[in-house]
């Protein structure tokens, strides 16, 4: 059911964020809270991780979500796997708002809504063993039978590619890319239907990378997973991903099919993206990087966040919001200067 | 496929990296030997104490060394009622220990469930286990004890009981320290998505991974205890007479120092300097073997 | 005929665990040459770190340099004493780390420690140690620099950080820089502004580069000549492009056709079977043969060191290049 402006899904979206907005305020305990209200001291700084995100995750695909630090993707992430709560808005599964469920419909469906985490040393409890970690939920929640503990480990750590016979062992006995395979087996146990990468192959050698990346692109062709890769690797992205959207500083500023968004990307700040990465190509060259800092979410630039570093930018960006607007074919970004055109001057790009 | 990398389990490299240093594992032993010999007191002591048959009133405060009218030789000598003071020393050793090790672990149950709870649940619940924690620190444990003992009467329940109380909050604030770093690691969120409850997060997850700040403050606060303890008995407020701990031994003992019968309270207090110095040794040597920055 | 900065032979530095003994670096050679940037790259256990930690004299026990010099213009690294190689350390040769906070003193101001580095090796009163430190951050492109002076490392985004690290890198002027993934924790937008200012800071003064890390597409945007190292041991050296365009080691042609980008979007990438050896216990010969598709029983021996051309040399029984 299409719900953004000039969105055409051609699927049914199986995941959608509907505004999605997340505070995070530092935690005051009564007493801080009487002194600040009896001192009239002003509240305390918060930061604004994500504003008014609306987000759709057709079923079978695999969405890119890409940006820099404070973008906000990993919140995005990890409200959708429904470890965090959004400030506002709704996350909606197959078109019903989880808001609208009772609370145990709610737990089966987070329950088909799994995470695979970027750490592997910190994703895995390293006081249980192999088999008791990956038995541990599907045994809670009823979707296994005791007696069917042993096979089911074992089948659980053949599909990723580990020897079954490690399922005593302690996740310290492990190398990175086996704990990372364990993190799978462990999400693939309680048989989800979307995975949610967070950064999982980032801290992972670029050989054990690959073995990685190939056993989500088995999976994928498996045909019974929707995926969302939240990645700042564009290289990553652009392999595996059908569609990405591109994040700054909690909201999303481009938002299309891979091939489109790569190769004539329209938003200022894709553009310095793609411009920026080093890549294997070009050989030894010299970088013309843009100036500034990442702002930091705590005080956001008024108006278009991307603003104080973006080469093009006008007045109208410093006061308004720009929205998403359709500038291709299942191809949004938000910029003012794309307002009513189609096109308008591209960064050199060195590909 | 395998290639797993050859790592020891954690506990068999503290063990190793424990053992490097000869003076902790003789402290280890002495501990050991300590214990067992308060277990096996009833068959080690060559005299029960608290039969009133054995005891002889006339060999009260004989010197080490001195044989009873039956020939039965006092190792360390008699005290002022005449009980060898070996085999009270073994009884005393006994009591001190299993009132020292028990309110120690019953105070490690009620910190630790207060501390997980506390870190993971976070919010109100939090800061109420935490200004609570924070009054009970606020109080000298042995000013505590004493109010307690005054008003509760003598009694190994109620000494058990005052020791408790001033015990726990150590516990929950070294546990909630510990549990607030694990609860930010990933695999707290991993068993979150997966749906697991609260309760099996709390004591199923975080609390194994807790344990190590646990056991180097456990060893420490045994030793804690047994002192305290001694410390109440020696004021007369801790044991009854029939029920003498060390402490209670070196009290009783204590007059007897001006007339030159010094082994009714240096043995006993020998007995439990020594029992507190390689705990505490122990546990000095254990927090640093469990420290993972140092081991990291 | 540019001189040679750094010479490093056989260098081998051992480290002895309950596990085994492990060669973290094994028999080690490099030369590195006044005004260019060396790539040093490797995955994790490669042991080109460790490289930078030997050169910097930073190996502790259980680790210790067994075998091989490193020589510093003539000095011999190794043969010093420890008085000697600090006067060396930082004035000479400076390091720069991964995370800033291991050159950043977090108590401490930025000026402070600015101040402290430059009075450690040169006579120089506080005001013109200041003005020089103001004008090197000037020429780093960071933003009002007398600010930033007084301001302690945890006011500092990590990006500003990494900036002021290298600025007390470069204060006293080396020879020499060993760079040990700098830009690895940082974002891309921040990766290209400090890579594009170190490489301003070096082309100005003639300074050589050890730049160590993992990822190849960095090290052939800043590399005049690469090193890949796997197992402790340099498998193949020479220019950057030919070495990326045309690898004579299956292990960098491996790690070449893992990168996604080098792949069909879509397709599965092709990955080097297996994992890295555990450096206690490697296989006997060549350390890559159980995952390498070109090995025959002869790689169970050692490996030559094969030269490619006057600048290229691979370690391996049958690199690719050569004509047999």
């Amino acid at each position: 059911m299409p719900f953004s402006l000039g969105d055409v899904v051609m699927t049914k979206p199986i995941l959608e964020a509907r505004n999605v907005s997340r505070i995070f305020a530092p935690h005051e305990d009564l007493i801080g809270k009487v002194v600040r209200t009896v001192m009239r001291q002003p509240e305390p700084s918060h930061v604004q991780a994500l504003s008014n995100i609306s987000l759709a995750l057709n079923t079978g695909e695999v969405l890119g979500i890409v940006g820099e630090s404070g973008c906000g993707k990993s919140t995005l992430g990890r409200i959708l796997a429904g470890i965090l709560q959004p400030s506002s808005g709704s996350i909606a599964f197959q078109g019903t708002p989880l808001s609208a469920m009772d609370p145990a419909t709610r737990v089966k469906t987070f329950l088909k809504i799994q995470m695979i985490f970027q750490d592997p040393m910190s994703s895995l409890n390293p006081r249980k063993r192999v088999s008791d970690l990956i038995a541990e939920a599907p045994l809670v929640h009823g979707l296994l039978d005791p007696k069917d503990r042993d096979d089911f480990v074992y089948n659980a750590l053949t599909r990723v590619g580990l020897d079954p016979d490690t399922l005593s062992r302690f996740p310290h006995q492990f190398s990175g890319g086996q704990r990372q395979r364990i993190n799978i087996a462990r999400a693939l146990a309680v048989t989800p239907e979307i995975l949610i990468c967070d950064e999982s192959v980032a801290a992972l050698d670029v050989s054990i990378q690959a073995q990685i990346l190939n056993v989500f692109m088995a999976l994928k062709e498996e045909g019974r997973l929707t995926f969302m890769f939240i990645s700042h690797d564009l290289g990553v992205v652009e392999h595996l991903c059908d569609r990405v959207a591109i994040l700054y500083l909690g909201k999303v500023v481009e938002l299309g099919t891979v091939e489109a968004l790569f190769q004539a990307p329209q938003h200022p700040y894709t553009q310095v993206l793609l411009n920026e990465i080093p890549r294997i190509g070009t050989g030894k060259r010299r970088f013309n990087p843009i100036r500034g800092e990442i702002p930091s979410p705590l005080s956001p630039p008024s108006g278009c966040p991307f603003h104080p570093r973006c080469p093009h930018s006008i007045t109208e960006c410093k006061q308004r919001m720009p929205g998403l607007q359709e500038v291709g074919h299942e191809h949004l970004a938000a910029c003012h200067l794309l307002n009513g055109t189609t096109s308008h001057p591209l960064m050199e790009l060195s590909k | 496929m395998i290639n797993l990398v050859p790592q020891e389990h954690p506990w068999r490299s503290a063990w190793h990296h424990y053992c490097q240093s000869p003076f902790a594992v003789i402290a280890l032993i002495v501990c050991a030997i300590i214990i067992l010999a308060a277990a096996f007191a009833p068959w080690l002591a060559p005299q029960n104490p608290y039969d009133l048959n054995v005891i002889d009133f006339f060999d009260s405060k004989l010197p080490p060394g001195s044989r009873a009218s039956n020939d039965f030789l006092y190792v360390l000598g008699t005290d002022g009622q005449g009980r060898d003071m070996f085999s009270a020393m073994l009884y005393g050793l006994r009591i001190s220990l299993f009132v020292g090790v028990l309110s120690g672990l019953v105070a490690i149950l009620i910190g630790m469930s207060l501390g997980l709870m506390a870190a993971y649940l976070g919010g109100w619940v939090d800061s109420l286990i935490m200004r609570v924690v924070d009054f009970m620190l606020g109080f000298p444990t042995i000013l505590v004890a004493l109010m307690l003992l005054a008003i509760l009467g003598q009694g190994v329940d109620k000494v058990i009981f005052a020791l408790i109380l001033v015990q726990w909050a150590y516990f929950a604030r070294a546990v909630r320290g510990a549990a607030l770093v694990e609860r930010q690691k990933e695999y707290i969120e991993a068993a979150q998505s997966l749906g697991l409850s609260d309760q099996r997060i709390m004591f199923g997850h975080i609390m194994p991974n807790c344990l190590a700040p646990v056991i180097v403050l456990g060893t420490m606060q045994v030793a804690s205890a047994i002192s305290t303890e001694a410390t109440l008995s020696f004021l007369g407020l801790g044991l009854p007479i029939t029920e003498p701990s060390l402490g209670l031994l070196i009290s009783n003992g204590y007059s007897n120092m001006l007339s030159g019968r010094y082994w009714i309270s240096v043995y006993p207090g020998l007995l439990l300097l020594v029992t507190v110095f390689s705990i505490n040794v122990v546990g000095d040597r254990l927090r640093d073997v469990l420290n993972p920055r140092l081991s990291r | 005929m540019t001189q040679c900065i750094l010479e490093i032979r056989d260098l081998t530095t051992r480290f002895e665990t309950k596990q085994g003994i492990a060669n973290a670096v094994d028999r080690l050679s490099l030369q590195i040459y006044e005004g260019e940037v060396v790539g040093l790259v490797g995955e994790s256990g490669s042991g080109k770190s460790m490289t930078g930690y030997s050169i910097m004299g930073l190996i502790e026990p259980p680790g210790s340099i067994v075998s091989g010099s490193i020589r510093y213009r003539d000095q011999d690294l190794c043969a010093l004493d420890k008085d000697q190689l600090r006067q060396l350390r930082g004035d000479r040769i400076a390091m720069i780390f991964q995370d800033p906070m291991m050159s950043l003193n977090p108590v401490l101001r930025i000026d402070t420690q600015l101040i402290e580095t430059l009075k450690a090796h040169r006579a120089i009163d506080k005001q013109h140690a200041i003005q020089r430190a103001t004008k090197l951050l000037c020429a780093m492109g960071i933003p009002s620099p007398e600010a930033r002076l007084r301001q302690y490392p945890h006011q500092l985004s990590g990006g500003m950080r990494q900036r002021i690290a290298i600025a007390i890198a470069l204060l006293l002027e080396p020879d020499l820089i060993i760079a040990d993934e700098p830009t690895t924790a940082l974002d891309v937008t921040i990766q290209a502004q400090i890579i594009h200012e170190f490489q301003t800071l070096i082309e100005g003064r003639g300074t050589s580069v050890l730049w160590i890390t993992h990822d190849l597409a960095v090290a052939s945007t800043m590399a005049d000549r690469l090193a890949i190292m796997y197992a402790g041991q340099i498998v193949e050296f020479g220019p950057a492009v030919e070495v990326l365009k045309t690898p004579a080691h299956p292990y960098t042609a491996g790690l070449l056709r893992s990168i996604p980008s080098r792949n069909i979007r879509g397709k599965p990438l092709q990955q080097i079977p297996g994992s890295t050896p555990s450096l206690t216990h490697l296989p006997p010969g060549c350390p890559f043969a159980p995952r390498c598709e070109r090995a025959t029983s002869v790689c169970s021996t050692e490996p030559p060191l094969q030269h490619i051309s006057a600048s290229r040399s691979a370690q391996c029984h049958f690199p690719w290049g050569m004509s047999s």
